[in-house]
């Protein structure tokens, strides 16, 4: 009785301190949750001031900060008003959500974790009326992870687009981060895997921005 | 012994329930009669009603009014009463050949529902509610469903799938592609 008490908690601490070894390598800061992020979309404007590919401010607000006039959209700064998309004021809304997946059978690796991706959209226009084609949900990320060959590192940012098909204005599309970073050549995100999300938009067919993260106050 | 013990449930009791009288609004003064009245209208006319100010816990709060503005704020949930379904696939990245399992399902609209699926690989349509399709060539696929409720109204979820090879299936995931099951086993859990 004794020895199979003792063979069992050896086996215990066999598998703790096996469990431990595999998690040393994530040593990097990380929260201790954050299996989702979701953001709604608003109109794109082309920046105001920056370094690279803004408008040069005009004008300023009543409080003297330096501004631009008139706001600008993308389809606007690269001359594609006649087909660009843009969002009716009176009943559009989108979202985007990034959520970390369950794994489902039947093929579950070990070391392997991945994320599910979900866009949905209404109101979407053109100038003609309900918007119809092919837009992309487009993102850069910025990613640190336990690699599976040298430990922790964080990669160059990387950008990747999926297509977002619009039918009569609306999107609602899902896949999976593997899926998109399959198309990129980047590999799957191991176990102890942080995303930073440093750019999302909605793009048009034309390559133009219409959508970016953010709140719409009335 | 006893006593003491009767002490620290009293102390605990008064205790108990000073804690519960910090925690309580203030009591609100009694509402006159018009705001009495305001009270039995709809919450919009209680919001707009300037003698509702009597009777703060009739008024909404800033985020129940936000919500109730447009209810568009939940991407699992439908938005509006237009028909919206609601579907998704049980693996989205793998390699041939590859057995996905689709399911969709209302989120509003009026019965009977049918579902039309477009996998994407220029095979035919076909329609259910949970549908299997093996993917048995390396590719990327933009598959779809288009959800008619009874009145004819249509609402369409698509789906972006990777299949890849065995070899940069295993290199994707860190594993041993001798390891791999061949072909992919059809899944058991709906999506």
């Amino acid at each position: 009785m004794k020895k199979h008490l003792l063979g069992g908690l050896a086996a215990v601490l066999v598998v703790g301190i096996s469990a431990s070894v595999a998690m040393a390598q994530c040593a990097f800061e990380h929260p201790k949750s954050a299996k989702k992020f979701q953001g709604n979309f608003v109109q794109a404007f082309v920046s105001c001031g920056n370094p690279v590919g803004s408008n040069s401010p005009n004008t300023t607000t009543e409080g003297s900060v330096p501004a631009c006039k008139p706001p600008e959209t993308y389809s606007q700064q690269s001359g594609n008003t006649g087909t660009g998309w843009s969002w009716d004021e009176l009943k559009a809304s989108a979202q985007v959500q990034f959520k970390a997946a369950v794994a489902k059978p039947p093929v579950t690796p070990a070391d392997s974790t991945d994320l599910a991706v979900k866009v949905k959209a209404k109101g979407i226009v053109d100038p003609v009326g309900n918007a119809n084609g092919t837009g992309a949900l487009a993102t850069t990320a910025r990613a640190t992870f336990n690699d599976r060959m040298n430990g922790d590192i964080t990669v160059v940012d990387f950008a990747s687009n999926f297509v977002t098909p619009v039918v009569d204005g609306k999107i609602n599309v899902k896949t999976s981060a593997d899926a998109l970073l399959n198309g990129i050549s980047q590999p799957g995100l191991p176990h102890c895997s942080s995303i930073e999300t440093v750019t999302v938009n909605l793009v048009d067919p034309n390559g133009d921005a219409y959508g970016n993260l953010g709140l719409f106050l009335k | 012994m006893g006593s003491r013990i009767l002490l620290l449930a009293a102390l605990a009791v008064l205790i108990a329930a000073c804690q519960r009288d910090e925690s309580r609004p203030a009591p609100a003064p009694s509402a006159p009669p018009k705001a009495a009245a305001a009270l039995a209208q709809t919450p919009a006319a209680v919001a707009s009603s300037a003698s509702a100010a009597a009777a703060p816990k009739a008024e909404p709060s800033n985020d129940a009014a936000a919500d109730n503005d447009d209810g568009d704020d939940d991407i699992d949930k439908p938005w509006g009463t237009d028909f919206e379904i609601d579907a998704d696939a049980n693996r989205y990245f793998g390699y041939p050949p590859m057995v996905v399992m689709f399911g969709a399902k209302p989120l509003n609209g009026k019965p009977p529902f049918t579902y039309t699926w477009d996998f994407g690989d220029d095979s035919a349509h076909v329609t259910g509610e949970i549908v299997n399709h093996m993917y048995d060539k390396i590719g990327r696929y933009t598959a779809y469903v288009e959800g008619k409720d009874g009145t004819g109204e249509t609402y369409r979820v698509s789906f972006i799938i990777a299949v890849v090879s065995p070899e940069d299936f295993a290199t994707r995931k860190g594993l041993d592609v001798s390891t791999l099951p061949s072909p992919s086993p059809v899944p058991t859990t709906t999506p």
